[in-house]
């Protein structure tokens, strides 16, 4: 790893990384905000499900949740869509910058220019980007930890920390194949578009999947159904297969993007 | 001591099926001056970024101080300073954190820095976005020279500069030369070429067309000579002018003829009716093209 490539990588984020951390944080804290109202008055639960009804619920991942848990709450309000695109959308972009981005507006070019090798600089654009993630998770459970002093709620610190590690897996997995995609292609707007059109299709597989029992198979080739997080939060479990499909979702996607940039032309 | 800073052997790039260059063979040896030159399009850009190991060659390969860039890419860069063709720059930064950030790449500072920025009239503390064109070269040109490179690789180096700048990025030049470093300069511009190059290679169409000493290269240039004589011009001083390629009439008084050899001769040829006016100019690199390796569409020339 560079270093000086390292802290450049985050010094040209620095002002987009405090924008997304207010997000999660304001749109955290009015989540949690209103969680008393709703843990107090169990009956919105059956509102909901007769205004939803029981398949979009199931569709979008709130089968047999319980809002009036916190998990339950925080996983249908928050952290299974809302979460997913603030932080989604940070490490695209960021992905997106490091390589074909960089190439397209002509800094890779400065920087290969200069005694360090491909590796080196693919290397250390991921630590970055993957440096940029776990920062925007620690913001998610911080802010959701503190909010929760704020406003009376018991916000437990165990499962703070392990949303934290399913948070940062699924960042990273996220993050990989958008840094995957930013190898192969010359353009941030390129990049971002193809990986944001490959997260929606995951996650319309995985609502196809859901309404549909013919098409449950397709659930699991969707990254979105292995995340639980109310699991995570009121039941202190992050499920084996979560933890192995994110991990080696991060890990092919970094290495096929590794390979894919050492063969590339990069002006 | 290296035999030779530069090679390239049989280099050949496509970018999909359009021919970038096509078995490239040239070398350049320590001390040397050495331009590469060619019209926009022909290749200069891309042999180059080769040599940088940025491009992946289709075939062929090329060499830095006899050892393949391919293999030893990242070591080899210590010892080159690069100015782009078409300079990029981290936009919403300082030309100070420009170069902070390739001397802590390189692991020390450049020495030679606040002199360059001194020189070249450079304020490193402004955001490059709000630079002019001119002053991003400079400070490409900084980031290239302030380490002291044995190879500088200059793509078009004084594009955007006004003639005061380029006059002072050449006497750096000159200097850098004059302690033993080798300048690869690619150009289109014939007059700077001709200025500080010891050897030229002139690649048309992706391919070395032809490589030779500049005075040599000059010597075979083309003058365009325009003559206004006191009188008018009688008609047997339109032919009989020696290395004339053309000779043509222009009003009752004046004649243009272009010479491809022996100027000597062609003025003293000139001169044995009284001349009012005279202006000769080199002939531009283009012209040199048409007239020794045929027309810059692809024909094969002489």
């Amino acid at each position: 790893m560079n270093w000086t490539i390292f802290k450049a990588s985050l010094a040209l984020r620095r002002v987009s990384l405090a924008w997304y951390a207010v997000g999660i944080t304001a749109y955290g804290w009015m989540i949690i905000a209103f969680f008393p109202l709703i843990e107090q008055n169990p009956e919105y639960m059956d509102i909901a499900e007769q205004v939803w009804g029981e398949d979009l619920l199931a569709a979008f991942g709130g089968a047999g949740l319980e809002f009036n848990t916190l998990g339950g709450f925080l996983g249908i309000e928050y952290l299974s869509l809302m979460w997913i695109l603030i932080v989604g959308a940070a490490v695209i972009v960021f992905a997106a910058g490091a390589l074909g981005g960089a190439v397209e507006d002509g800094t890779m070019e400065v920087t290969l220019s200069q005694p360090v090798s491909r590796v080196k600089v693919a290397l250390t654009r991921y630590l970055s980007m993957a440096a940029y993630a776990v920062m925007l998770c620690l913001v998610t459970v911080v802010s959701l930890y503190l909010t929760g002093l704020l406003h009376g709620v018991d916000v437990p610190l165990d499962a703070m920390g392990l949303l934290f590690v399913a948070c940062t897996l699924l960042s990273l997995a996220i993050g990989g194949l958008a840094f995957f995609i930013s190898a192969m292609t010359t353009g941030k707007g390129r990049t971002i578009s193809v990986s944001l059109g490959v997260i929606v299709a995951m996650y319309l597989a995985d609502l196809l999947g859901n309404l549909n029992d013919d098409y449950s198979w397709l659930s699991n080739i969707s990254l979105f159904h292995y995340w639980q997080p109310n699991e995570v939060i009121d039941d202190l479990v992050l499920a084996s297969q979560t933890w192995l499909v994110f991990g080696i979702a991060s890990v092919l996607f970094f290495a096929a993007g590794m390979y894919a940039f050492l063969r590339r032309d990069v002006v | 001591m290296s035999d030779t800073v530069i090679r390239c052997d049989e280099l050949t790039k496509y970018y999909g099926k359009n021919r970038g260059i096509e078995n490239l063979t040239f070398e350049v040896r320590p001390g040397q001056v050495y331009g590469f030159l060619g019209p926009n399009g022909a290749g200069k850009t891309t042999t180059i970024r080769c040599l940088l190991s940025m491009l992946r060659p289709t075939s062929g390969k090329a060499y830095l101080f006899d050892r393949e860039v391919s293999v030893d890419g990242q070591e080899l860069r210590h010892r080159i300073g690069y100015v782009a063709g078409d300079v990029a720059l981290f936009e919403k930064q300082t030309g100070q954190w420009m170069i902070d950030y390739v001397s802590g790449i390189r692991g020390r500072p450049g020495p030679s820095t606040k002199e360059l920025c001194e020189r070249l009239q450079f304020d490193p503390s402004r955001k490059v976005r709000e630079l002019s064109k001119g002053n991003k070269q400079k400070l490409a040109l900084v980031i290239a020279l302030m380490h002291d490179a044995e190879l500088l690789i200059m793509d078009e180096p004084t594009s955007g500069l006004d003639p005061l700048n380029q006059q002072v990025v050449f006497d750096i030049l000159e200097e850098r030369t004059s302690v033993g470093a080798t300048l690869f300069l690619s150009s289109h511009i014939l007059s700077e070429v001709e200025r500080v190059c010891e050897r030229v290679a002139i690649i048309r169409a992706g391919t070395v067309v032809a490589e030779e000493s500049v005075e040599t290269l000059l010597d075979r240039a083309l003058r365009t000579i325009q003559v206004t004589y006191t009188e008018p011009v009688a008609d047997d001083m339109l032919s009989g002018i020696p290395g004339a390629t053309s000779v043509e009439r222009v009003g009752e008084c004046g004649i243009n003829a272009i010479v491809a050899s022996d100027i000597d001769g062609a003025l003293r040829r000139i001169m044995q009716r009284p001349i009012k006016d005279i202006e000769i100019e080199h002939a531009t690199l283009e012209e040199i093209f048409l007239e020794y390796y045929g027309h810059i569409d692809g024909e094969e020339g002489q």
